[in-house]
């Protein structure tokens, strides 16, 4: 009986660290994914308005969330790929309830910048422009 | 008996070195290749033997091509992230450089691109252009400072595109001889005079156990409490180890540490004294004064399951170190551990809790941290040679258990585990 518990406990003991382990790492894990998911939107983004600018010879003119880029750059045929949103997954569009892309153009939409907030943060996580940040390597 | 020993011993070290071999080779490759690894068929093109790319860590940074034989036929490396700030009409181009056995261009390839697409295709079709590197030694292409004066021409209509991507093969080239081999100068300061010190200090307790030397013991723990621990703040931690398996160890920058962890590691080795944890770990010594303080009435017995279920979380966090390594985590090792509390004024929250509860609990149970929560310790003590009838014990298997896991997450490409 005793030899039982002993097993038992061990049992539920290794568990335990087992699930201190998932514990530790399920976050770090969790970011490092959404980190590559964010990546390859941003990429698709950046190809799209390349496209765009080649065509139209400016950046789209006026400040936008992600989601509503993807779908105006989707809808003038720049952007052909569905994208997922990183955050809460699902089709990327202007309907996401989380959404952490911004997309900022001067005054002459002649340059872009898009930034990715950190989800419980303001600070940027990611940035990508037309000027300085061209590349995320 | 004795051969078997060493057998064991020698086990024990290799499994070590292998998983920061393993590790290295994994960070080596991430360097070298980046978020974009080049693959076999992109090489193939220009050098169709190719069958396997091999990680070359020295100055080029590029990757050795081999055939089935496994002898090398040709050389190739990739100009970003290198060549990040090098870019066209509006970014960098990633291109492919390669290069036969004779160290001579063989083709060029644009294998991704943060610049305008239509220019990007324009300068892939131009096939002038783009085999303008073929036949030019991998020398002769670092010393090209102009374009024109080297025939590479820009392409039409591509120009800024075409001349990034001329000037980011040449610099990639000509990187390895600006970075030269000459390395860092080798310096040996007061700190590294000063861990020579604690460690001999440790040693001489060690192993001199005369009563005239051992009573200075409790001046020199101090010592390692205050001087080690909290002033200097050198104490073995898996994030250091972690930080060296991934990089490089430190011989010219800091000797003296480099001395006191290898030291460390191989007295216990060699001669079964746990050297480090139980002579010169400030962390291990403030646990043995809180055991002399603490009146006995409050120390409690911990029942042998509690003894087997607390072995495994060193073991366990070790696991964690291995993971968050090779998946490159945005995680601080230095939390799992007390160690960097020593530094209290830059000291982060989770490394401040490990060493408040780690002391609070071995005032009950003492050493409770060193025995079932420090994954240093189990690494020295893993490797520590025991005394007794040699025998493959659960530590070994543990540890072989250890290097299955970096052999797994070596050979699985990342983007399998992170998407």
């Amino acid at each position: 009986m005793k030899g039982g518990s002993s097993i038992l406990i061990r049992a539920v003991g290794l568990l335990c660290v087992v699930a201190v382990a998932v514990a530790i790492l399920f976050n770090p894990l969790a970011e490092a994914r959404r980190e590559r998911r964010i990546e390859k939107v941003l990429l698709s983004v950046q190809e799209a308005l390349q496209r765009y600018h080649v065509e139209e010879e400016i950046y789209p003119k006026r400040a936008m969330a992600g989601g509503e880029l993807i779908e105006f750059l989707q809808e003038g045929g720049h952007l052909e790929e569905r994208l997922t949103n990183p955050w809460v997954g699902g089709v990327y569009d202007g309907g996401n309830e989380i959404d952490r892309m911004a997309y900022e153009t001067d005054d002459l939409a002649e340059s872009y910048e898009l930034t990715v907030r950190f989800l419980h943060s303001d600070k940027v996580q990611f940035r990508l422009d037309s000027t300085e940040n061209q590349s995320l390597e | 008996m004795k051969i078997k020993t060493a057998l064991l011993q020698f086990y024990r070290l290799a499994i070590l070195l292998a998983i920061a071999w393993l590790i290295r080779g994994h960070h080596d490759r991430i360097r070298v290749q980046g978020g974009w690894p080049i693959t076999v068929s992109e090489v193939k093109v220009f050098l169709p033997e190719a069958h396997r790319l091999k990680v070359d860590s020295g100055e080029r940074k590029g990757l050795i091509v081999l055939d089935q034989d496994r002898r090398q036929i040709g050389y190739a490396v990739r100009t970003m992230p290198y060549c990040r700030e090098i870019v066209g009409y509006s970014g960098p181009t990633d291109v492919l450089a390669v290069f036969d056995a004779e160290d001579k261009g063989v083709g060029i390839a644009l294998r991704h691109s943060y610049d305008t697409p239509s220019h990007v295709e324009d300068v892939k079709f131009e096939f002038l252009f783009m085999e303008s590197w073929n036949g030019r030694s991998w020398d002769d292409i670092a010393e090209i400072t102009d374009l024109n004066d080297a025939q590479i021409y820009a392409v039409s209509g591509a120009t800024r595109t075409s001349e990034a991507v001329a000037y980011s093969v040449n610099h990639r080239v000509a990187m390895t001889r600006s970075e030269g081999s000459a390395g860092e100068p080798w310096h040996f300061g007061w700190r590294d005079w000063l861990l020579c010190g604690f460690l001999g200090g440790g040693l001489l307790f060690a192993f001199l156990k005369q009563k005239a030397i051992q009573k200075w013991r409790p001046l020199y723990s101090i010592a390692t409490i205050l001087g080690l621990g909290f002033w200097m703040g050198d104490l073995i931690a898996q994030s250091l180890l972690a930080g060296w398996a991934e990089s490089r160890i430190p011989w010219a920058a800091t000797p003296g540490l480099v001395i006191f962890v290898f030291a460390a590691f191989l007295v216990p080795w060699f001669t079964a004294q746990p050297l480090y944890c139980q002579f010169i770990c400030p962390h291990g010594n403030l646990q043995r004064w809180f055991m002399k303080v603490i009146p006995a009435k409050w120390k409690r017995p911990l029942p042998d399951d509690g003894k087997w279920i607390g072995r495994l979380v060193p073991v366990m966090l070790v696991m964690v170190v291995v993971a968050v390594s090779f998946l490159q985590l945005d995680f601080d090792l230095a939390g799992i551990e007390p160690f960097d509390a020593y530094l209290i004024t830059s000291a982060g929250v989770a490394t401040l809790s490990v060493a408040v509860v780690g002391l609070l609990l071995s005032l009950f149970f003492p050493m409770a941290y060193c025995k079932f929560g420090c994954p240093t310790g189990w690494l020295l003590e893993f490797v520590r040679k025991r005394s007794g009838k040699p025998r493959f014990s659960d530590r070994d298997w543990i540890g072989l258990a250890l290097l299955l896991l970096a052999l797994g997450l070596y050979l699985t490409p990342l983007d399998r585990i992170l998407g």
